[in-house]
């Protein structure tokens, strides 16, 4: 009879606690904080510049029409709410053009937080500013905090492990992942290898040490490599060019993005995407042969494999669903558009399918699921081949909590 | 491993079934524009770059009346980071030819050549066939389902799904039924007619429900319009929006937006929901005297097992889908300074709706384990014996 470790009882109402706290602090800072996009120091020796900051709007000024009605313009007394001028307050005008394209119509009345960029030198704000946009990433922010208390709440104590194991893989992306990217190393092989980390990471905070999840971790590093080594080929003859967004031009025409090889870093993204599926179906995989294993300690290998197919095969009818519409949804206007007659689309289906944009999505969900796919029967092979028929002792799995 | 059988006339079938395709594929050719162009598939055969701004290629038709015939064309270097390209012996793409009439003969002569994509048709269909080989190859009866169950649910989604939001039927409403609809096929394919169905189908549609509720609230509060869409270079949500203006009708942009998070999250959610009703209808197999409240504590269990690699499912998948953003707010532009500083970033529209979808889509999931578990529960926990 094995002894299951208890987890007292006050770590979930703690962890509930210091997620509403971070969730509340993160809020506030995304209010008040500031972004700088130039900055010089004249001779003056004053620091002029320019930032992005959020604004409230306090009172609308005045509403009047221009260009024959086609534009409403209003001014808006503003204060700044974070960087250089925090708590200053700024004329602003908000241009709406009422049958314009929706996008840019931004719609402001007092009350409002929004996004705006200010410039100035020294103490003198400068007399034209620019309301950039809605302010979305305080939601944003409470959102993802809503998350995680959800996952604790129902999750318990294993759900605080899955926030926890959540938080640290953001970190390795944000802190190693991106930083490398950005110096330009080779994003396929960055890419690679932190999933890697980030795989056995996760694993080890959700399932605990052992060997279900070390078979776990080198079966998702197998999907992730196999689907690696098909996007190259796929890569070397379809000449796919990188440039598939919208972006990624502007950047190549500035020279600002001169050391980013836009093609790998494609690749890199579809990797990335069947990351947190292969690590599912992994796990799947490697506990319930586990299960079995501590059933029948006396299985042969063969046998253990075997069971562990009947469960692997079990889950890969939803699993190979997951990144298809995934994708798909993410896709949809795309496949509106195309559905109908436009003119900036190949006439025929056929050259459409050809399109780098499309050929790249289609690579990324078929590529991505055979990585995804393929992660379980590695996962398996390893158990299997790692299980020896009645062990004297059976080792489980130790958790960290 | 047994089943070899099985698994070898699958392979077969399929070999042939793909066979067949990759002819059609291979020789395609096609009139459009109402009888006035020629489309075909061409090969380099000889690349001239003696000019700097462009290249002189010969290619050799491989499709279509002029098969076997050699031309050449011109392929123009515009000095932009997107669009050029160097071509190489062996290309091959496809080729765009102005008829002068529609009764076309071999001996015609052909007056000028615009070339078009790639053609990398035929290598997608080879990936296709490889990952249905894998299925077949790792689940095989059940690869077989899982096959079956995608052709449906990807028929339902071009077949159903797209008429209707084209048709101007209300977007979540349609997602949700289709969604349905989808889930139905994949569940009784996959699991076979039993209370495991019932209880997974109604899950998942709860849990999209959920999905649904929080998005539009999101949509309302975060003022998503749904026009922040990029096709490659092109920026589609402007140009549809111009081409409606111009043209009078609108679709319902935000409505689309939302249908597609829905549908976004179907993959994962029947994952889920499946993964919790099958294991609570295997306890009450094990235990039919099973009380509804252990079955539920049971399916809950299962839920909190699964939660840690669940959850990180759709994240992954979005982040993976746009990696440029990712980069962006790490770039100094000469002159113009960090544009896109991840401050910015995170309130333009295009990044925020990836981040509500990975969002509420993985909130969906979350509040789908006790959903479910409380349905399957109750559907199981009120029969004497599982017949199943």
């Amino acid at each position: 009879m094995m002894k299951k470790f208890r987890n007292p009882k006050w770590t979930v109402p703690i962890a509930l606690f210091t997620v509403v706290v971070l969730t509340h602090a993160a809020y506030i800072y995304s209010q008040r904080r500031s972004a700088v996009i130039t900055s010089n120091v004249t001779d003056a020796a004053e620091i002029s510049g320019s930032e992005y900051v959020k604004g409230r709007v306090l009172n609308l000024l005045d509403q009047y029409l221009t260009e024959n009605g086609r534009v409403v313009t209003n001014i808006l007394e503003v204060e700044l709410l974070g960087g250089r001028y925090k708590g200053k307050k700024v004329i602003m005008r908000n241009l709406v053009r009422p049958n314009g394209f929706p996008l840019r119509n931004i719609h402001l009345k007092p009350g409002d937080v929004f996004l705006a960029k200010i410039g100035g030198t020294g103490e003198a704000i400068s007399p034209v500013n620019i309301v950039d946009n809605y302010s979305r990433d305080g939601f944003i922010i409470l959102l993802a905090g809503f998350l995680l208390l959800l996952i604790i709440l129902i999750g318990r104590n294993k759900g605080i492990r899955t926030v926890i194991a959540l938080i640290i893989a953001g970190g390795v992306i944000y802190f190693i992942m991106l930083p490398l990217l950005n110096r330009g190393q080779n994003a396929l092989l960055v890419v690679t290898l932190t999933s890697g980390i980030i795989a056995a990471a996760s694993l080890l905070i959700i399932a605990g040490f052992g060997r279900k999840t070390y078979a776990a971790t080198l079966g998702t590093f197998g999907g992730v490599v196999i689907a690696t080594i098909l996007i190259m080929y796929a890569q070397n003859h379809l000449h796919l060019s990188g440039m598939e967004h919208y972006n990624a031009a502007q950047i190549v025409e500035s020279g600002a993005g001169g050391h980013l090889d836009f093609r790998m870093l494609l690749l890199a993204g579809m990797i990335l995407g069947l990351l947190g599926a292969a690590m599912d179906g992994a796990i799947d995989v490697a506990s319930s042969m586990e299960e079995i294993r501590r059933a029948n300690p006396n299985l042969s290998r063969m046998q253990l494999i075997q069971s562990g197919m009947n469960v692997g095969t079990d889950i890969i009818g939803t699993m190979s669903n997951t990144l298809v519409f995934a994708y798909f949804g993410f896709r949809l206007l795309l496949v509106l558009s195309s559905a109908i007659n436009t003119p900036w689309f190949p006439e025929t289906k056929m050259q459409l399918l050809s399109v780098g944009v499309v050929t790249a999505e289609i690579i990324r969900i078929l590529a991505g699921s055979i990585g995804l796919l393929i992660t379980i029967p590695i996962t398996i092979l390893i158990f299997g081949f790692w299980h020896k028929p009645s062990e004297a002792e059976f080792k489980g799995s130790k958790g960290i909590i | 491993m047994k089943n070899w059988k099985a698994r070898a006339i699958s392979l077969v079938i399929l070999s042939v079934i793909l066979l067949v395709f990759d002819v059609r594929v291979r020789y395609y050719s096609d009139i459009i524009y109402n009888g006035t162009t020629l489309v075909c598939i061409g090969r380099v055969e000889k690349v001239d770059s003696s000019e700097l701004v462009s290249q002189i290629v010969t290619m050799k038709i491989i499709s279509g009346p002029f098969r076997g015939r050699l031309i050449t064309a011109e392929n123009n270097f515009t000095g932009r980071p997107y669009g050029d390209r160097v071509l190489r012996n062996g290309d091959k793409l496809f080729l765009e030819i102005p008829l002068k009439r529609s009764q076309i003969s071999p001996d015609d002569k052909i007056e000028k050549v615009y070339l078009g994509q790639y053609f990398r048709n035929r290598f997608l269909l080879h990936l296709l066939g490889a990952f249905c080989a894998l299925l077949i190859v790792v689940g095989n009866i059940k690869g077989l389902q899982a096959i079956g169950s995608l052709a449906i649910s990807g028929s339902a989604m071009g077949f159903i799904f797209v008429p209707m939001l084209l048709k101007g039927y209300n977007p979540l409403w349609t997602a949700l039924f289709v969604s349905a609809l989808a889930t139905v096929a994949t569940f009784l394919i996959v699991g076979g007619i039993s209370r495991k169905v019932i209880s997974g189908v109604l899950g998942t549609l709860c849990g999209l429900t959920a999905c649904g509720i929080f998005i539009s609230l999101s949509s309302v509060i975060l003022h998503f319009t749904g026009f922040d869409v990029d096709f490659g270079q092109m920026q589609l949500g402007l140009k549809l929006w111009r081409l409606e203006t111009e043209e009078g009708w609108q679709w319902d942009h935000s409505g689309i937006l939302v249908a597609g998070i829905i549908v976004g999250a179907l993959g994962a959610m029947m994952d889920v929901c499946m993964a919790i009703s099958s294991s609570v209808v295997e306890v009450k197999k094990a235990n039919p005297n099973i009380s509804v409240k252990n079955a539920i504590r049971s399916g809950l269990n299962v839920g909190r097992d699964i939660i840690g690699t669940m959850t990180n499912t759709l994240i992954f998948a979005y982040i993976g889908a746009d990696m440029t953003l990712m980069v962006l707010p790490g770039l100094n532009f000469p002159e113009r300074g960090v544009v896109h500083p991840f401050f910015r970033l995170l309130n333009k529209e295009g990044p925020a709706v990836e981040a509500v979808q990975a969002l509420v889509g993985t909130i969906g999931l979350v509040l789908a384990i006790p959903i479910t578990a409380l349905i399957a529960g109750l559907l199981t926990g009120y029969g004497k014996s599982a017949s199943e």
